[in-house]
């Protein structure tokens, strides 16, 4: 089972701010709490970003309603962690492919490999007054056109250094080797670029692709490319025809359920902790309410019952929610083996057991 | 005494072209967090007042062909010094960004977040991208005109500082009782229609601690002199004469009231590529030896570049054909103005003209003792042609600790330079007021 926890800074419940000691804006503590508790339990991967549509989070309100750039929050984190991988959201609605390549191919460098991109659209209420470009379609089939490109130009950057593109031998001051790094010269409908590249090629080959709650009519556009997709089914009839609709069109994608969770020692407790949370604020998303063993229940059984390949997790309250999946719900899908006893590998891609691409420019 | 101020140029093996091939360096880790960690920290065990990272978005290449010797440029620099915020404590993280390839509403958001992240020590050098390759790398058919790149750089200035200046000191109020948590009648969106840009709305984060970032800035042509003094608080400069230096120090701060700036904030920090020994005779044989190291592909390549002009089929021991080069009529840098005067009057090859830029990237350059090269420092300072320094070590991470812990002390001893943080904000070691939050504010 996979298992990602979305970070935020005191929780996914829109009062989590108003039941913590230090309800201000802090920038990097609660982040830097958040994923070393996530390692510890031996999570796949962070997700940094708003994990539901940006207008829905700014209603949750208090921090987390707050926008950090996702990419500077990965680049921190990657000092204070040394396993877990860490996936950014990076809207692609006004990005540059060489952009969006080079920052995280440097990103994957800095982390040994441990990085995902979350390439989504923002939309064009996130985007239009911000970015008054006459050239960005912002929404329609013209902007998933351009999302398609954008990746597919992404992914030939990090392909324009083959593995054995980057030498480096001192002996013979060979940095690179010119027949392994490739120009890739695209000229399509809404990028034009040359290439390579100007950083090597990462780690992992490629970042992994994540996308988070994709509309229907834009499956099929964007099975090729994507390796992860977040979505929130209400129920488990909904999950398992929606991973079977992604199979169909991406046999080897991985279909991930978002869920909101609120935890106590016992039932009464935490239906006690969600009605006081619900009480200053009300929450409409699905979500789970319960102790770690009935969690880890619910967990197992949407598995086993072919409804996902595993969940995202969204604390209603960091400081509560994440420690008791951490050392309570975690330790449990270990006894049923649904979850490795540690890290066996360095990368997301071991993590997830993806396979590494090989550039499309190798021989 | 005027105190000294000091930066770190990151790269990816080291700052002398061939410095990477020295045998301390290990290659596979130089894209690796632990390597610019450990720059980081020894630049905060030195005091130094910030680590510097630039940026390119093209590839080195000849002929669509990426050159084998050629070393690497620097990566991502928001992410390199967002990964070592979280190992310092004090230094300051100055990151380039270019205003010709990015959107300012984006850009503002990042700096933002480094600037909170890092808790005031972030700066941003702000540049508009010389070469002519990355057009083609962002769906241009060729490079922005230079006067067009300056005025967009100033209005993307613009921009950035109307949004950080929207969230007034104060808007968020965390109120639990009442649930309110900011106070929208103190976050401004902006309505921004311009000629390069239009803007309208309001990040979504509160006001950088340091206002905004520090302004550094690293053009020396006359645009780029006058967007200097207009915008710069630091100057990331490549001087390697003291006289032009001097000149180009007083040239700047003699626009800057005009612009309705005080002088007296301005630091200029060239960079300078310093090659120890512990005798004079021990720094010459260093550098002879890294200069040997030297592939001279990548001399005739750079100088090439640099010129705009293909020296590939001149005699690589002939000299340098300036004649040939004024007659192509290039819009030469003062940086190469620079060189081809130098050329002539020395009698400069090719070889040799390429030896010099490729060592130091026609940075200056210092090659001697610890105490000889203070001697250096401090005549520069004294005589006003700089604030301080962007070290460029030949190659990391010897150079830099033998700087650290041999040329810092000395600093210190003769009161040129800080023994202690005074402050912990970037603005504060480099004596720099924090702007008003109604200072960036565009006229509605």
């Amino acid at each position: 089972m996979h298992l990602f926890v979305s970070l935020a800074a005191h929780g996914w419940h829109p009062a989590a701010w108003r039941v913590v000691e230090r309800p201000g804006f802090e920038a990097a503590r609660p982040y830097l709490q958040a994923a070393k508790m996530a390692e510890r339990g031996g999570l796949d991967a962070l997700l940094l970003g708003l994990p539901i549509a940006a207008r829905a989070a700014r209603e949750i309100g208090g921090v987390d309603g707050l926008r950090l750039d996702p990419l500077p929050l990965l680049g921190l984190l990657i000092g204070a962690t040394e396993r877990i991988g860490l996936c950014g959201y990076w809207p692609v609605d006004v990005a540059e492919p060489f952009h969006v390549a080079r920052v995280f191919a440097t990103l994957d460098h800095l982390s040994g490999g441990r990085t995902g991109w979350i390439a989504g659209l923002a939309g064009r209420a996130e985007t239009e007054g911000r970015f008054q470009r006459a050239d960005l379609p912002y929404d329609g089939p013209d902007a998933l056109a351009r999302q398609v490109e954008l990746i597919d130009v992404a992914r030939q950057l990090w392909d324009s250094w083959e593995d054995r593109g980057f030498v480096v031998d001192q002996a013979t001051g060979t940095f690179a080797d010119p027949e392994h790094v490739h120009p890739i010269d695209h000229a399509g409908r809404f990028f034009t670029v040359r290439g390579p590249l100007n950083v090597p090629r990462p780690v992992q080959g490629q970042p992994v692709i994540v996308q988070r709650d994709v509309p229907a009519a834009a499956q099929p556009a964007l099975a090729a490319s994507t390796e992860i997709v977040l979505a929130t089914p209400a129920a488990l009839a909904e999950a398992k025809a929606m991973r079977s609709g992604w199979q169909a069109l991406a046999p080897d994608v991985r279909y991930v359920v978002s869920l909101v969770v609120v935890l106590g020692e016992t039932e009464a407790i935490a239906a006690t902790r969600a009605a006081e949370l619900d009480a200053l604020a009300s929450d409409r998303r699905p979500r789970f309410v319960g102790t770690p063993e009935q969690l880890a229940v619910h967990l197992a059984a949407w598995q086993a019952a072919g409804a996902c390949d595993g969940f995202d997790i969204l604390p209603a309250l960091m400081s509560i929610d994440l420690a008791l999946l951490v050392q309570a719900v975690v330790p449990l899908l270990r006894r049923r083996g649904l979850r490795p006893a540690g890290y066996a590998g360095r990368t997301l891609r071991e993590h997830l057991q993806l396979v590494h691409p090989v550039s499309r420019f190798a021989a | 005494m005027t105190m000294m101020h000091l930066g770190v140029f990151t790269y990816p093996g080291g700052h002398h072209i061939a410095g990477w091939r020295h045998g301390s360096v290990m290659p596979s880790e130089i894209l690796g967090y632990d390597y610019y960690r450990r720059t980081a920290q020894a630049a905060e065990r030195g005091k130094f007042d910030l680590v510097f990272v630039g940026d390119m978005l093209a590839a080195r290449e000849k002929d669509g062909r990426v050159i084998a010797q050629g070393a690497l440029n620097n990566i991502d620099s928001i992410s390199i010094l967002s990964a070592v915020a979280g190992a310092t404590e004090r230094v300051g993280l100055v990151a380039t960004l270019s205003t010709t390839y990015n959107e300012p509403f984006a850009i503002a958001e990042r700096f933002a977040t480094l600037d909170h992240l890092s808790v005031g020590r972030s700066g941003w050098n702000i540049i508009t991208t010389a070469n002519d390759d990355a057009a083609l790398n962002f769906s241009r058919k060729s490079h922005m005109e230079k006067t067009m790149r300056y005025q967009r750089a100033k209005e993307f200035v613009d921009v950035c500082k109307s949004l950080w200046g929207g969230w007034e000191d104060g808007a968020i109020v965390a109120d639990r009782a009442i649930g309110t948590f900011v106070d929208t009648a103190k976050v401004h969106e902006i309505d921004h229609p311009g000629q390069f840009f239009s803007v309208k709305g309001a990040l979504e984060l509160p006001r950088p601690p340091q206002g905004w970032p520090v302004m550094v800035q690293a053009g020396g042509s006359p645009a780029g002199l006058e967007f200097a003094a207009m915008v710069a608080e630091v100057i990331f400069a490549a001087q390697s004469d003291r006289e032009q230096a001097i000149k180009f120090r007083a040239a700047v701060k003699q626009r800057m009231p005009g612009h309705g700036r005080d002088p007296a904030i301005l630091k200029v920090l060239p960079g300078l590529l310093p090659i120890l020994g512990s005798t004079e005779k021990e720094a010459l044989a260093k550098e002879k030896m890294l200069n040997e190291l030297l592939h001279p592909a990548v001399g005739i390549w750079m100088l090439s570049e640099q010129m705009g002009f293909r020296l590939y089929d001149y005699p690589q021991d002939g000299p340098l054909p300036t004649a040939d080069i004024r007659a192509s009529g290039g819009a030469f840098t003062p940086r190469v103005e620079h060189l081809m005067e130098r050329a002539d009057r020395e009698g400069l090859s090719i070889r040799e003209c390429g030896v010099l830029v490729a060592a130091s990237r026609s940075h200056g350059s210092f090659v001697g003792t610890p105490e000889a090269l203070v001697d250096h420092m401090k005549q520069w300072l004294d005589e006003g042609a700089c604030d301080g320094f962007n070290i460029m070590p030949a190659w990391f991470h010897d150079e830099m600790d033998l700087f650290v812990d041999q040329v810092v002390p000395i600093l210190q001893r003769r009161g040129l330079f800080r023994r202690e943080y005074e402050g912990s904000m970037l603005r504060d070691h480099l004596g720099l007021p924090i702007p008003a939050a109604s200072a960036g504010r565009l006229a509605a």
